[in-house]
């Protein structure tokens, strides 16, 4: 199990940790996003770590995508959770596959 | 004809008071009770931590169990706050969303405005900070937080008033990024009490009068007293397990 965590206290706004669980295939188990940020639907962001389940770090972060397109965030934005989520996914597993 | 909001003041357990925040919301958007105002008491006093927050990592659980002070997860993201039974009030505000502004900012910067107001006729210089705190001379004294579901909207916040300011430090655990971002080493010099300000004791009672004033002019509706319906006592007797239970809590852990 691989575990990589990247985050950030974006300026004037709020602190987001990303936390990023994989296999030693580097496949990914979960993504969980944690902080002091606001977002609608909340559930939304739970289920971003259910769908990127059993995918390699490219198609991960294209589902990851996909999924914050749905969500309105307040004192964080989608691109910065993007850029975490890829930092904490390279952490755990350098370049992926 | 001249508009209403029902009011609602009184004290509940702290997962009480989540679950009839929520409860409150969903009657709401069911179009059984109208806009609400409640103003309430945490008894015993408690830490409320942000929906998406990891508990370990935002509060002294240790200290936490020591003190016998109960941890409850919020349905509204933000961030942790202690609610001191003898020197914090909280309010919750629940509207229809499409009687607020959509943007985070703006619908924050609205409802926050009764914060500023109440604090104001208690005599404090108030300003809202984007996005969701009131200062007084760069020092915060309430910080709010919002959740939106089935087209209503709930503001919760707090109001320190006599909050026991180290207690508060002891509890929280703001990441040091935080901190390092507004230059300062602990959220004691951070944060302010209405009774610190102003050097005198302020009431609990002078508290909920300001804040029934000032929402009265923000909604611009008139308060009507009231108390909550079977409905939402049902709905919230039921949340309350969610509240309780270690799995909410531990959501992030």
């Amino acid at each position: 199990m691989k575990e990589g965590v990247a985050e950030k206290k974006v300026p004037g706004g709020k602190f987001v940790r990303v936390k990023a669980y994989l296999t030693n295939e580097c496949k990914v188990t979960n993504i969980v996003i944690e902080g002091d940020f606001f977002a609608y639907p909340p559930d939304a962001v739970d289920e971003l770590g259910h769908r990127v389940r059993g995918a390699f770090m490219k198609d991960a972060l294209s589902v990851s995508r996909d999924v914050l397109k749905g969500i309105s965030f307040g004192g964080v934005d989608s691109e910065t959770l993007l850029t975490l989520i890829e930092a904490a996914l390279q952490k755990a597993c350098g370049d992926g596959e | 004809m001249p508009k209403h909001f029902r009011l609602i003041v009184g004290e509940w357990d702290p997962w009480m008071n989540m679950a009839i925040d929520e409860a409150v919301m969903y009657a709401r958007g069911m179009g059984a009770v109208p806009d609400t105002v409640r103003l309430y008491v945490f008894s015993p006093s408690a830490v409320t931590i942000g929906y998406f927050q990891s508990l370990r990592s935002t509060v002294n659980i240790g200290l936490a169990k020591e003190l016998g002070v109960p941890v409850v997860r919020r349905v509204s993201g933000g961030g942790a706050v202690y609610h001191d039974e003898f020197g914090e009030v909280t309010y919750s505000v629940v509207l229809p969303e499409d009687s607020v502004p959509r943007d985070f900012e703006e619908s924050f910067r609205y409802l926050t405005e009764a914060v500023v107001r109440a604090a104001r006729k208690l005599g404090l210089p108030a300003d809202y900070v984007p996005l969701n705190d009131v200062v007084v001379e760069g020092r915060k004294i309430s910080g709010q937080a919002q959740a939106r579901k089935r087209g209503v909207v709930l503001q919760h916040g707090t109001f320190m008033y006599a909050t026991n300011i180290d207690l508060l430090a002891s509890l929280l655990t703001p990441p040091a990024a935080k901190l390092a971002e507004k230059g300062i080493a602990s959220i004691k010099d951070r944060v302010i009490t209405a009774s610190q300000y102003l050097g005198r004791v302020v009431s609990k009672e002078e508290v909920i009068n300001a804040f029934i004033e000032a929402f009265e002019e923000v909604l611009d509706a008139e308060p009507m007293r009231g108390r909550l319906t079977p409905l939402e006592l049902d709905l919230a007797k039921s949340l309350k397990w969610k509240y309780s239970s270690s799995e909410w809590l531990s959501l992030r852990p």
